[in-house]
């Protein structure tokens, strides 16, 4: 025979009793219909977590217990660390650990600076009309030169001729 | 005949009694757990977790009470 309110000494534990319990005239038929055993009153569960498991280093995250085919994050007490422990189907353990890089919400300045250079380099072009400029500015002032020895060249032979004749 | 909701008090205190005097016999009866397996928590833990007779999600969630008692 079944006893509807019998509970086992784990679930009292928590203080849980059976509700609707009345000693009254009341069909057997109903009775299972009152008792709720899956409905577990506050005491009983545990108490609500933020759900970050904190570990004080690698060593103690190896020494952390990881169920077969589970997988548990274990942050690091620096927040720098994060250490992935999984456990294959026989209960295997395999750790990986990650580095974390925080994101600023502003952009870094890097980035901008890269555009900026990149904005001052001089194009192919530019080099090639340049140096054309250059080019022609010398070829001027080698025919400045030119014309300018040209007139001077001139002026000392006549005053060699001259000197001659009068000795 | 209805039962005496008091029999699980008593169970309870039998209980309580056997794992005051000695608490590894208890937990090796309650978790069957081998003869060979080692005294600290630590061994206890991982053959419950091997063997499915506890969760992972019990496990983190003791793990974090522990660290809020330290």
């Amino acid at each position: 025979m079944a006893y509807p309110f019998y509970q086992s000494p784990y679930q009292q534990f928590g203080g849980y009793y059976p509700q609707g319990y009345q000693p009254s005239a009341q069909p057997q038929m109903v009775q299972p219909q009152q008792m709720q055993p899956t409905q577990m009153p506050v005491a009983n569960q545990a108490p609500s977590t933020s759900g970050i498991i904190w570990v004080s280093g690698a060593q103690e995250a190896q020494m952390y217990p990881v169920a077969p085919n589970n997988a548990v994050a274990l942050w690091e007490n620096s927040g720098k660390l994060i250490y992935l422990k999984q456990a294959d189907a026989t209960g295997k353990p395999t750790m990986r650990i990650y580095e974390l890089v925080e994101r600023s919400e502003v952009p870094p300045a890097a980035s901008g600076a890269a555009d900026e250079k990149t904005h001052d380099y001089a194009s192919r072009e530019d080099v090639a009309s340049l140096a054309g400029a250059v080019k022609g500015i010398l070829g001027d002032i080698e025919q400045m030169k030119g014309d300018l020895y040209g007139v001077a060249g001139r002026k000392k032979t006549v005053k060699k001729e001259v000197t001659e004749d009068d000795a | 005949m209805m039962p005496n909701p008091m029999m699980g008090m008593g169970n309870m205190m039998q209980m309580m009694q056997q794992l005051k005097s000695n608490p590894m016999a208890f937990l090796q009866k309650r978790f069957n757990l081998p003869q060979n397996i080692g005294n600290d928590p630590q061994s206890i833990v991982n053959h419950l977790i091997s063997t499915g007779q506890i969760s992972q999600d019990a496990v983190n969630q003791a793990y974090q009470m522990m660290q809020k008692f330290r």
